[in-house]
């Protein structure tokens, strides 16, 4: 009785039984169809093993049992289709069939009446029941481990490991199954001795696949540890945050064959996720928290969170995978900090970029020196001194760009302040353009200590116009108090005389000869006018300086102006005006102003001309340019350059007012032409009037 | 007494004959000229006993005048329309004996003339 057939079926028995517990219970903590079903399986053929162990072939109720054991084969086959269908869900047809051969073959076996001794003799009919209940087993079972197999493809090399080894196992199963139903025909120990091992051989194949050791789970993670390393590397050290996170989930979830990870930020928003879809969603949120793993994540200002998924493919999740997760959460908040600070610094370089770039913008230039030496400067300065910036960086000194005379001050201010002592942050101070010209700026500066040492920050700006306008308010000053000087002057002339003769005529009028007393009169008279005329100019003038005077450009006849004047105006008996202007030229301006243009110029040409005067206008374009030509001596040389600017005159003993030509100017643009002088050859002066035309 | 001469520098005629018919009712010779260059031609064969200058005249000026007035003789009595003080000051300084500015009374003329006459 005690074979080795008997020892090993027992052995084999055994060995079932610790498996189907070992499932059964795990099925029963974790509440998983899946192993329950795999549990009941095993359970099945542990009960068939042992049953073969206890029974003796002459018993009636061995013959019993070995129906129930054929029922318990044939059923056990059905049990693992439902294990795989609750891992990988088969159609329902697929699920049909399974039960219907397994249905229709349970009252053959009950009828077959199959003979049962030690070396049966079977019929071909019976024989070809025997092979039908192995050939549905297998296919049962072989269904299982190619559905494993194929489903092992594509994943996680922890899961693919696993899945690996419960397709072996249960081909082992299968291969046991065929061995056995070919010794119901073939006698052959070696045979049955061999099926027997091999089923053994699969228990712990298949244990493993259920419940992994330390030192099995660690195997199968070993592939992913090599490139986890480098990833880990990798992620520590990537620049950004989502990309890190990617990285993160990704691996956590490859390192202990999960289903799927996500990352929450403590804020509890998910920064990454990985293979969490909708399914494994659904899944999650049906089963309780037993399948989600979460790993405090410290980081920043809060905390967020690893959550890992586990799934029915990843193996034990034992001490050994929490102590391997938790220890990359550490490292992960690290790198998470890091990044997050990366990326701070890089958000304030680019604050300061921005900010640089709008004072720049501005046309104030900044700049940044190091002893002297410069270590930053902005567009707007480069613009400001005419150098690029990459020259100004090249320049041994900023000084150097400072004016000469400017230089030991600016050094005794720099000495000064880095010295410590109370100097004023606001300057001015010109710069030496790269063309030579001088730029007055001003400056305000400030210390600031960096890690590289004490820096000196400027802010400069262009102050050339601003000078050049406070110079020209300057000098406009001093042609007011000449123009005045210069008007007092005028009206005290007449004025001296009129008072003098005045009093001389009250106090000694009988000590006077009548032609003294006639001169007097004539002066007088002459002294009054041209106190009257200047007084008249003036308020003019000052009118028109002032753009107090209103001009109301019109159409404007100029030959009926000319002719006009020529009669309030008559020429001096020694004097011919020859006008050649032709009827049809129009101009515009303000006749009345326009009389007082030709008045002024006609007047200059009779006090100052020779005999010959010839007025003149041809049309230019959209212009009409009038000559007042004379053949006098001309305008002196020094006073070419001051024609046109109020009390210059010809000659002090001409009665003008000094304030014609000026008058002439002012009121020429005002009618938005211009006047002009030209000497005439080989004597006399031209006064060229350009006005617009009218159409 | 002799006659005094008085030198008249100005080139307004009108200020001209205002200033000869004051000065020759009382009694003085007068020459006038109307250029600078006039006055310092007639300064090389007459000897006045005073000098009314304007100072501003064509050509060379009052200023130019002066300058060239050795020992500041004759005595120089400045008639200018320019009464800034800053031309006063540089007229004295220059060694004008007065500055009388214009317009002017006659009268007024006279008393300074006299009493310049009377201290030499």
């Amino acid at each position: 009785m005690a074979t080795p057939f008997d020892a090993l079926g027992l052995a084999l028995g055994l060995a079932f039984l610790v498996l189907a517990t070992v499932c059964v219970m795990k099925g029963r903590r974790q509440d998983d169809r899946a192993l329950f079903d795999a549990g009941w399986g095993f359970l099945a053929i542990a009960l068939l093993m042992v049953l073969n162990w206890a029974g003796e072939p002459t018993d009636y109720r061995y013959r019993f049992l070995s129906e129930v054991q054929l029922l318990l084969f044939l059923w056990s086959g059905y049990l693992f289709v439902r294990f795989r269908h609750s891992l990988l869900p088969l159609s329902r047809r697929t699920h049909l069939l399974a039960v219907g051969a397994c249905g229709a073959l349970s009252p053959v076996i009950v009828a077959a009446n199959l003979p049962y001794t030690e070396n049966p003799s079977l019929s071909a009919a019976q024989f070809g029941l025997v092979m039908a209940i192995s050939s549905v087993w297998s296919v049962c079972v072989g269904g299982v481990a190619v559905g494993f197999w194929r489903q092992a493809r594509n994943r996680p090399s922890v899961q693919r490991a696993r899945l690996r080894a419960l397709s072996i196992g249960f081909t082992g199963l299968v291969v046991v199954a065929l061995l056995w139903s070919a010794t119901a025909r073939i006698e052959s120990t070696t045979l049955l001795l061999g099926a027997q091992s091999l089923a053994l051989g699969m228990v712990p194949l298949l244990y493993v696949s259920f419940a992994p050791p330390l030192w099995l789970r660690r195997a199968w993670r070993d592939r992913e540890e090599t490139s986890w390393f480098a990833a880990q590397q990798l992620a520590v050290f990537h620049p950004e945050l989502s990309l890190l996170a990617e990285h993160a989930v990704h691996w956590a979830q490859r390192l202990v064959g999960a289903d799927a990870a996500f990352l929450l930020s403590a804020d509890g928003e998910v920064l990454a996720a990985d293979r969490w879809d909708g399914a494994t969603a659904e899944r999650t949120g049906r089963e309780d928290s037993r399948s989600m793993l979460e790993f405090p994540l410290e980081y920043g200002e809060g905390k967020g969170s690893l959550v890992v998924v586990t799934g029915p493919f990843t193996p034990l999740f034992g001490s050994d995978e929490i102590a391997r997760l938790e220890a990359f959460t550490s490292i992960l908040a690290v790198a998470l900090d890091r990044v997050r600070l990366v990326m701070a610094l890089g958000h304030e370089n680019e604050r300061y970029e921005r900010l640089l770039q709008a004072v720049s913008d501005l046309d104030e230039g900044v700049v940044v020196t190091d002893q002297g030496r410069l270590v930053y400067a902005n567009e707007a300065y480069a613009r400001m001194t005419g150098y690029s910036v990459d020259e100004l960086m090249a320049l041994p000194n900023l000084l150097d760009l400072s004016l000469p005379e400017e230089r030991e001050m600016l050094t005794e201010r720099l000495r000064s302040r880095l010295a410590g002592g109370a100097v004023e942050d606001h300057y001015e101070a010109g710069l030496v353009h790269r063309e030579g010209h001088r730029v007055d700026t001003e400056a305000a500066v400030k210390l600031i200590q960096t890690n590289e040492g004490i820096r000196i920050v400027s802010v400069v700006r262009d102050i050339t116009e601003r000078k050049r306008h406070e110079r020209q308010l300057e000098e406009l000053d001093e042609i007011k108090s000449e123009f005045i000087s210069n008007a007092a002057h005028e009206l005290r002339t007449p004025l001296t005389s009129i008072v003098g003769l005045a009093a001389t005529l009250a106090e000694s009028r009988d000590r006077l000869t009548e032609q003294d007393i006639s001169m007097c009169i004539e002066a007088l008279d002459r002294g009054a006018k041209r106190l009257a005329l200047l007084v008249n100019r003036l308020l003019d003038f000052t009118q028109l300086e002032s753009g107090r005077v209103q001009v109301s450009l019109q159409p404007v006849v100029l030959a009926q102006v000319a002719n006009q004047v020529m009669e309030e105006n008559p020429a001096p008996e020694d004097v011919e005006v020859r006008i050649e202007i032709a009827d049809n030229v129009v101009v515009w301006a303000d006749p009345l102003r326009l009389d007082q243009v030709l008045t002024n110029l006609i007047s200059n040409a009779y006090r100052y001309g020779g005999h010959e005067i010839r007025i003149h206008a041809k049309r230019e374009e959209d212009a009409v340019v009038v000559d007042v030509d004379d053949d006098g001596p001309g305008v002196p040389e020094s006073l070419l350059d001051s024609l046109f600017h109020p009390f210059v005159r010809g000659s002090a003993e001409q009665q003008g007012a000094g304030l014609g030509l000026a008058i002439v100017q002012r009121l020429a643009e005002a009618f938005g032409g211009r006047v002009s002088y030209h000497p005439v050859r080989p004597h006399g002066a031209r006064f060229r009037l350009r006005l617009r035309q009218a159409a | 007494m002799s006659q005094k001469t008085i030198l008249v520098v100005d080139d307004e005629p009108d200020i001209v004959l205002t200033v000869r018919l004051t000065l020759e009712l009382e009694g003085y010779r007068v020459i006038t000229v109307g250029t600078g260059e006039d006055a310092l031609e007639v300064l090389q064969r007459e000897t006045p006993d005073v000098i009314l200058l304007d100072l501003r005249l064509p050509g060379i000026d009052g200023f130019a005048v002066l300058e060239r007035l050795p020992d500041h003789n004759p005595p120089v009595i400045v008639l200018s329309a320019h009464a800034s003080g800053g031309t006063v000051q540089r007229a004295l300084e220059m060694g004008c004996r007065e500055f009388i500015t214009k317009p002017f009374n006659p009268d007024q003329l006279s008393a300074k003339i006299r009493s310049i006459l009377n201290g030499v």
